[in-house]
Formats: structure tokens, C-alpha cells, sequence
């Protein structure tokens, strides 16, 4: 197949329709002198939109005489894919941003441009790039000869070359093409991507002459410049898809078809991902849906439209950022616990350090955005079940601090088993619902709080403590709970150099564990995304919370699911030493991620939890939550077994205190 | 087994069996008396015994709950019948035998009321396959809104049964409109704004909501959620084509001194009730 890139992006909407036609790259012209070009901050948005969506669409950032300093700020701020060198850029200056990109974050691949020069129609001359402008070059030969100096000279520092089109001043996005018989038969040794005023028209005749690796396009597939027409991108992608397969020959026929084959296997597993992700709203592939009463589904509406208008709003963002530093302490440290990694094998484990965010756990990330929510939306109350009392502490914290009403609903047994919870919320402000029915803990809490919900939805905020529940709350609860991924990615890089190896986090609902995994998705194929569910008392005794290892498909809180349940579908009672994992159900989007092969599940018993909570207490002095402690168990299962230059970070979701008299 | 069935086929072209029910009742200016009891509570044979009283004393319909461990649409009553009843050891399969041996003595319509995780579980196409064999006339499904029920609806036309729709009092017109084209046999109007259960007084907009419905769809409109007495029941007789209670019925029995003292305080409210609406 032949890669398609479609540059000069700016704006949301081009970049969705391209994206829908499974092109492979957008590329987004970062400098001055283009009427494609568009701002970081553009940028970052339509990326943003697209990320948010589940979209894995690679990103290009397109620079012209930049400062190596400005790509590369580029690069990591847009988390870019590929950058594109379209200007005088020497073989010095890739090979030197190369060795920074390295350092930095050794990801984007770059595409260094080379323009070919007409010299003289006429005469059938040519030349290449302004370089060159002082020769007259005749024949076809010597002007191949230049090119393929010209392209060896980047050898092991630009990992494609863009054959574009030579006009005086203008670099890149002519609208012209060149004669393509001057490179005709051409061997490359570097992959080369063919660009230069190709539309549905020519397209295929220039793959067959050239037969590159890629293809470029912008200017020609627009309605006007900076706005692409749907119906020629369409038209140009069907023309390359319909015609292919075309075969590049010569001797990097062998660097091609790895490109080609790491390519295609990404596309293939990125497009499944990516259909999964919104083939309609609220559905990851054919888990999630708003399963709830009529009732609900106006302020379920009323929700999604109030976020999504929120989630494009600067000055919410800026008040959630200032609230999620100033108020709960982010970001919170990655830390290297080396002592804990010596004893177990040679691997380095990290802890990302959610435990020390304000009130002991990752869930004031979630309750900070949702309450901030509520009072944008003119609610006076906002409601929230609790398990561990983690969710319902920092519910109330945040009501108490945006001054709303606060009702906690917690099964009795729990109540009993986390005490001191309790006693934080009421010292809040909040008023704690103790809830009788069914088995008393977790479930029957959120079944209760959903219950008042529907007799006071027009004043009152639900504030769901995981990502479960019907749409929109997955999404939205992920969305404030990624924080802990996205500073995780930076800190890594910063500190190593790298991605880690292995994310281990706990999953009861998933929010934490869906917050570290989801800015890493989409590098699934290096990076080991494991969830670590309750085994309880060992599945064999079947009192465990494994749902998405042992339960069965179906429709609970709300969602399509994983859920334990009998032949019959009655939900059936979790057991976990930890009250946060104590849950029959999971989030939609973990049911999504195991299926697909994108996250692993593996489960943790109370007896594994418990140990693991001393060792870490006794050679780290970190006293973990018995929630945290499943995920820390499995990665001092798995780095034994680890060579020495492999990174694991756990998340730490949050610290143990509360969990002390249960010792 | 039964002239059920047959009605059944010859009618579905047209009118379901439920929406004849209504017809019949509105030529002769009544109003259907549809009362919800939850299959397995008190126990096996109560239930049935539940069932014919509620058969002899003027149900046009009887809703029929298949119980689940999590009724996150019911109040407390609910929650409790459900339980005894899953302590009894209701599923899914002695549910569909109970109606089976019901059907052999009466044809009154029966709408089965469960959540959707019962239903997928036991299998969509087996569960409407069962229904359609037993004679059950319709599936009341409180967690499956238009939203996800559109997946399905071609499994409940081939089956010939009615999945009844819900009217919530909070939605705008826009959205009663595109629900209520979805709707068939009646649409189920929720009078309060919370779950089910025995309330003593009427939400004021009731009424307002049911004159809106009138003039949105065709559909019999019949009010459930929260009604328990003769004051409510006379407020919106005018307004409605039916009414369903459910709570008020199954508090009876489980606040009376024993089974047959509250069989027969049932049989007095019912034919108190039904008086209003006939």
C-alpha cells in the first residue's frame, strides 16, 4: 500500500475528513510564508480534538528554516510523528536535530524535502533545488547523479526524502508538478515520498513512474487556500487505494517493505482501534451505550453537550489546571524506587506518585473537573457513590471548595470497613447516605445515588467516581483522569530518554488505570499496557473482582460491558480485600482495550496485594492503598524475570493510610 | 392452548393485541386498569394466586416482572419483591414456565417488565422466541431507551411483541415526538420524576404532560410510577387511557398479617380503583 500524506491542514474539520479516509499522516506547515500555515496553538487544538476521539492519525509538523530549538519544542508539544524539513536544511542540520530528537524523546521520524528544479522547459533542462541553480545541467543523467548525491548526502539521518517541485521562494504547496521521467527508475537509498501538484489525475500515472514509497498532497485538493474540498481528497485517496500496490524495485526494496510491513501492521491495528473508537458516540467498538432510564437521558444529553462545549473552553482548562496544581498538588512525581527495583531483578521500577496528590488518591483529578463542570452548568448538589470512600473524600473536598451541596452514598459494609472516610466527609460538609440494599457495598451505592439522581436531576450534578456508567461519564471521567498519563510520558522521556516498557495500574471501575494508559495507546506495540484486577480469594473460590477476566458480557450501571453475573444475569457480589476494587463491573472502554489485544488483564489475589503493601511500606517507606498494591504485586512478579534495561511504572493510584487497621 | 395466540396472529397485522385492548376500552370511554406484580413473590404459588385475583377484578393487562438482582428504576418496594423473589429461586426459565401455566386458564394480555442484562444474558432472539411461545404480548425494558432499543427492533417486530416505550416528564417536546414514533402497544407515561414506588400526591405538570402527549402521538397513553390512590387516579382518569401500579399492590401484600388478608385487601382495591376507570 502507499502511504498518503496530506499537508497543509488548518482546520478541525479537514482534518476530521481526512482522517475518516484512513489516510496515514496530516501534516500541520509550523513556519511563516504559506497560506497553509497555521499556529502551534491551531495545531495543538486539532490534534487535541483528534487525540480525544481515540484518533491515531500520525501527525507531521512542516518547518522551513526553523530553529532546531522551534522543531523540536514543536515536536514534543504536538507529539509529532514525523517532522517535515522543507527549506535549505543541510545534511548538518538534520544529522543535528537528529541527536537532539534523541535525547529528547527519539520519536518522530524525519522527511527532509528536496525540490526538483525545472531549469529550462524548453530545453529540457533540469536541476535540482536552489543549490544547484548556478549549474546547467542537459541531460537527464547528470541531474540523477546530483539528486542521488543530493539524497545519500542524508543517509542515516533523514529517514525519508519528499521529491517536491522547485519554484524560486516558495517552499513546498506549489500546485506544480515536475517532470517525473528525470527520476524514472530511479534507486533510492532512502524511501522516498513523491509530492509536487498531485491530484486524482496524475496521481496514478506518478506512483507507476516512480513507484515511491508515499505520496504528498495539498494545495491541488483544495476549495481555496487553507480549506480542503472533500470530494478531491476523497477522490485522490480512492485513485492511490484503487491503484495500491505499487512496487518499488532496486536496492531499498528490502528498508521499503519493513517500512511498509511496520506500517501497514500499524494501520491495521490503529484502523480497528480507531473504528472502535467512534463509530458512533459514546461506543468503544460495542462496549459503553446509555443503558439507563428515559428519565436520565436528557441530563445524560445535557451533559455531553455541556462538556463538549467545555472541553473546547480555554478558560476552563485554565481554571482546572490552576485548580489541579495550586489545589491538588500536580504533577505529582514519577519516582525511582531503586531500593524495591535491587531486590527484584535488574529492571527499574517507577512509581508514579498519585498517592500523593491532596486527600491520598488519583481520584481528586476526576472530582476537581467534574464539580467544575457542575458549576458551569448552574447545578447547586452534586451526588457521588463511594467504595474505598477515596472518590466520595475527594467529592466532598471539591464540593466544600466550590461550595455545593454534597450527598455520598456508601454501602453500609463499606462504611464499616473504611471508617475513617466517613469521617473525613462529614468534616467536609457532606452528608453521607448509608445504603442497605443488596450486597451493601459499591454497586448498591451507585445504584442508590443513580436512584436519587433520577428524582433530583435538575439541580443536581452526578459525579461518577470511575469510567463507568452510561455515556458520556467514561469519556469524561478518562478524560480528567489522563493527567496522570500524559505527565507520566514526560517525565519518562525527561529522566530516560524513552517510553517504559511496561504501565501497571489497578483496575476496579479502571479510571486510574484507563488515566496512565490512555496517552499511551497508541504505543501499545512498545509499550505493555497491563490492568491488574482482584482475584480476591483466588478465582477458584469464586470471590474475586475480576470482571474482565472472568465475567461475562452484558449490561450493567448503565453500559455494555464486562459484568460478573450467573447464567441468569443477575449481578453477582465482587470480593476484594480493597473496597476500590470491589466491583462486579468495569469500564467500557478496559472491555474495548482487552479486546482488541491493546491492554493485557491479569489479576492480583488479597494475599499477593497484602504482600506486596509491606514490602513496599518496609524498603520504600511508601505505604500504598491495597488498590495500588495489586498493580505494585504484579510488577514485582513480572521484574524478576526482566533484563536489566527494561523500565516498568506502576501507578500508585493512592496511599495506604486508610487501609492500616485492616492490616 | 389458547385463543391468545391465535388473536395474536391475526391481529398483529394491524393492531397488537395490547393496542386492541385499548381500542375496545376507549369505544366504550374506559380506562384500563394495568397492574404490575413481580413473578416468584411472594412466592411460586402466591404469585398465581396474585394473578387470578388481579384477573377476576378487572386487569386488562398484567405486567409481569422477571425480578433482577440491581432494579436501578425501582423504588424500595420493588427492590424488596424482586429479592424474596430471586430467594425463590425465580430465573429467567421458571418465569416463562409460570406464564406458560397462566396462559393455560387465562388470556388476559401480559407484558413482561425486566431489565435489559436479563434479557441479553438469556438471549435476545430465545427470550422474544419464549415470549412470543408462552403468549406474553409485550416487553417493558426501563434501561433499554430508544437510543440502544433501535439495535433490536427488528428481533421484536419478527416476534410480534410490543417493546413499550417510555414518556418521561423532564423531556422536551422534541424528544417525546421522536420517541413516541418508536412506540407501539401504549407508551408507558412516568408520572414523577424518580423511581417506582407509593406516593401519595401528584406532580402538578401530570396533567400538562399527558394533554402534550395527546396531541404528540396516537399512541393509549398509560400513566405508571408512584400512583397508589383513588385522589390521584381521579386527577388524571380524563387524561389518560390507562393506569399501572405496581408498589401499591405489592405493599399490600407484604404489610399484611398474611398471605390471604392481603390477597383480599387487594381484591378491594382493585375493584375500588377499577370503578374510577370503568
Amino acid at each position: 500500500m502507499i502511504w498518503i500524506k496530506i499537508c497543509g491542514i488548518t482546520n478541525i474539520e479537514d482534518a476530521e475528513i481526512i482522517s475518516g479516509l484512513k489516510v496515514d499522516s496530516i501534516g500541520f506547515v509550523l513556519s511563516t510564508s504559506s497560506p497553509r500555515r497555521i499556529n502551534l496553538d491551531k495545531a495543538l487544538e486539532i490534534t487535541e480534538v483528534l487525540r480525544d476521539k481515540g484518533d491515531k492519525i500520525k501527525i507531521t509538523g512542516v518547518f522551513v528554516n526553523e530553529k532546531i530549538e522551534y522543531v523540536i519544542d514543536c515536536a514534543n508539544r504536538l507529539d509529532l510523528n514525523y517532522i517535515q524539513l522543507s527549506g535549505d536544511e543541510n545534511s548538518d542540520y538534520v544529522k543535528n536535530l537528529r541527536e537532539k530528537l534523541i535525547k529528547k524523546s527519539g520519536k518522530p521520524e524525519i522527511i527532509k524535502a528536496i525540490r526538483i528544479r525545472d531549469l529550462n522547459k524548453k530545453n529540457t533542462d533540469y536541476g535540482i533545488d536552489n543549490t544547484y541553480s548556478t549549474y546547467n545541467y542537459n541531460t537527464y543523467d547528470i541531474t540523477k547523479a546530483l539528486i542521488n548525491q543530493k539524497i545519500e548526502s542524508f543517509k542515516g539521518y533523514a529517514d525519508f526524502i519528499l521529491l517536491d517541485t522547485f519554484r524560486k521562494g516558495v517552499y513546498g504547496g506549489t500546485g506544480k508538478t515536475f517532470n517525473r521521467d528525470i527520476i524514472k527508475n530511479l534507486k533510492f537509498s532512502i524511501p522516498i515520498i513523491l509530492s509536487g501538484g498531485l491530484d486524482s489525475k496524475n496521481v496514478k500515472e506518478a506512483i507507476d513512474t516512480v513507484k515511491p514509497f508515499g505520496v504528498d498532497a495539498s494545495s491541488k485538493l483544495e476549495a481555496y487556500p487553507g480549506k480542503k474540498d472533500p470530494d478531491r481528497v476523497r477522490q485522490f485517496v480512492n485513485a492511490i487505494k484503487a491503484e495500491g500496490r505499487g512496487q518499488a524495485d532496486g536496492s531499498i526494496i528490502t528498508k521499503i517493505n519493513r517500512k511498509e510491513s511496520v506500517n501497514s501492521k500499524m494501520v491495521a491495528k490503529g484502523e480497528r482501534h480507531c473504528s472502535g473508537y467512534s463509530p458512533k458516540d459514546g461506543y468503544f467498538g460495542e462496549f459503553g451505550g446509555m443503558y439507563v432510564p428515559e428519565i436520565l437521558i436528557s441530563a445524560l444529553k445535557e451533559l455531553e453537550k455541556n462538556y463538549l462545549m467545555y472541553k473546547k473552553d480555554k478558560s476552563f482548562h485554565d481554571e482546572l489546571s490552576y485548580y489541579l496544581k495550586n489545589y491538588a498538588g500536580r504533577p505529582t512525581p514519577l519516582y525511582y524506587a531503586e531500593r524495591l527495583s535491587g531486590q527484584y531483578g535488574r529492571a527499574k521500577i517507577y512509581l508514579k506518585r498519585e498517592d500523593l496528590c491532596h486527600l491520598g488518591a488519583h481520584k481528586i483529578n476526576n472530582t476537581i473537573g467534574q464539580v467544575l463542570l457542575a458549576k458551569k452548568m448552574g447545578k447547586k448538589f452534586v451526588i457521588a457513590e463511594t467504595g474505598a470512600g477515596q472518590h466520595g473524600v475527594a467529592t466532598a473536598a471539591t464540593a466544600a471548595l466550590f461550595d455545593m451541596g454534597c450527598k455520598i452514598f456508601m454501602g453500609s459494609k463499606d462504611i464499616k470497613r473504611q471508617y475513617p472516610n466517613v469521617c473525613r466527609m462529614e468534616l467536609m460538609g457532606a452528608e453521607v447516605v448509608e445504603v442497605t440494599s443488596g450486597s451493601m457495598t459499591l454497586k448498591d451505592a451507585v445504584n442508590e445515588a443513580l436512584r436519587y439522581w433520577v428524582s433530583r436531576v435538575d439541580d443536581t450534578f452526578y459525579v461518577m467516581g470511575s469510567v463507568v456508567g452510561p455515556h458520556p461519564y467514561p469519556t469524561i471521567v478518562r478524560d480528567f483522569q489522563m493527567v496522570i498519563g500524559k505527565e507520566t510520558r514526560k517525565q519518562i522521556l525527561k529522566t530516560e530518554g524513552r517510553l517504559p516498557d511496561y504501565i501497571i495500574a489497578c483496575v476496579g471501575g479502571g479510571s486510574n488505570s484507563m488515566g496512565i494508559f490512555y496517552p499511551f495507546l497508541k504505543d501499545y506495540n512498545n509499550v505493555k499496557l497491563i490492568g491488574v484486577e482482584a482475584g480476591g480469594r483466588g478465582i477458584e473460590s469464586k470471590e474475586h473482582g475480576a470482571s474482565l477476566e472472568y465475567g461475562k458480557k452484558g449490561i450493567f450501571h448503565g453500559a455494555f460491558s464486562y459484568v460478573l453475573q450467573d447464567d441468569y444475569g443477575q449481578i453477582q457480589e465482587a470480593h476484594s480485600i480493597s473496597a476500590g476494587l470491589d466491583y462486579p463491573g468495569v469500564g467500557p472502554e478496559h472491555a474495548y482495550l482487552k479486546e482488541k489485544g491493546i491492554a493485557d488483564y491479569v489479576y492480583i489475589t488479597d494475599s499477593e496485594a497484602l504482600e506486596a503493601f509491606r514490602i513496599l511500606s518496609r524498603y520504600e517507606g511508601i505505604i500504598p492503598a491495597y488498590e495500588s498494591s495489586h498493580a505494585l504485586a504484579h510488577a514485582l512478579k513480572l521484574a524478576p524475570g526482566l533484563d536489566k534495561d527494561k523500565i516498568i511504572v506502576v501507578n500508585l493510584s493512592g496511599r495506604g493510610d486508610k487501609d492500616i487497621e485492616n492490616k | 392452548m389458547n385463543k391468545n395466540k391465535d388473536k395474536n396472529k391475526n391481529i398483529m397485522i394491524e393492531n397488537s393485541v395490547i393496542e386492541k385492548v385499548f381500542e375496545d376500552l376507549r369505544n366504550k370511554n374506559q380506562k384500563a386498569f394495568i397492574p404490575f406484580i413481580t413473578c416468584g413473590f411472594p412466592d411460586c404459588d402466591g404469585f398465581l394466586s396474585l394473578f387470578e385475583a388481579l384477573d377476576e377484578n378487572g386487569a386488562d393487562i398484567i405486567e409481569v416482572g422477571i425480578p433482577f438482582s440491581d432494579p436501578l428504576a425501582d423504588g424500595p418496594v420493588i427492590q424488596t419483591t424482586s429479592e424474596i423473589a430471586l430467594k425463590n429461586g425465580v430465573n429467567t426459565d421458571t418465569a416463562f414456565k409460570t406464564i406458560d401455566r397462566i396462559r393455560k386458564k387465562s388470556d388476559t394480555p401480559i407484558a413482561i417488565m425486566t431489565y435489559f442484562n436479563i434479557i441479553y444474558r438469556y438471549g435476545l432472539k430465545k427470550f422474544l422466541k419464549n415470549a412470543e411461545n408462552t403468549g406474553v404480548n409485550a416487553l417493558i425494558i426501563p434501561d433499554l431507551p430508544t437510543e440502544e432499543f433501535d439495535a433490536y427492533k427488528d428481533n421484536f417486530n419478527r416476534a410480534g411483541i410490543d417493546n413499550i416505550i417510555f414518556a418521561s416528564l423532564n423531556s422536551s417536546k422534541e424528544r417525546l415526538k421522536a420517541v413516541t414514533e418508536k412506540g407501539r402497544g401504549f407508551l408507558y407515561c412516568v408520572s414523577v420524576k424518580g423511581v417506582t414506588g407509593v406516593r401519595n400526591d401528584l406532580d402538578p405538570e401530570v396533567v400538562k404532560f399527558l394533554k402534550d402527549l395527546r396531541r404528540i402521538t396516537d399512541l393509549p397513553l398509560a400513566l405508571g410510577f408512584g400512583l397508589s390512590n383513588e385522589e390521584q387516579i381521579k386527577k388524571v382518569r380524563d387524561y389518560c387511557d390507562g393506569i399501572i401500579m405496581g408498589s401499591k399492590i405489592l405493599s399490600m401484600i407484604l404489610e399484611s398479617r398474611s398471605f390471604k388478608d392481603g390477597i383480599k385487601s387487594v381484591e378491594a382495591f382493585v375493584s375500588d380503583i377499577n370503578k374510577i376507570l370503568k
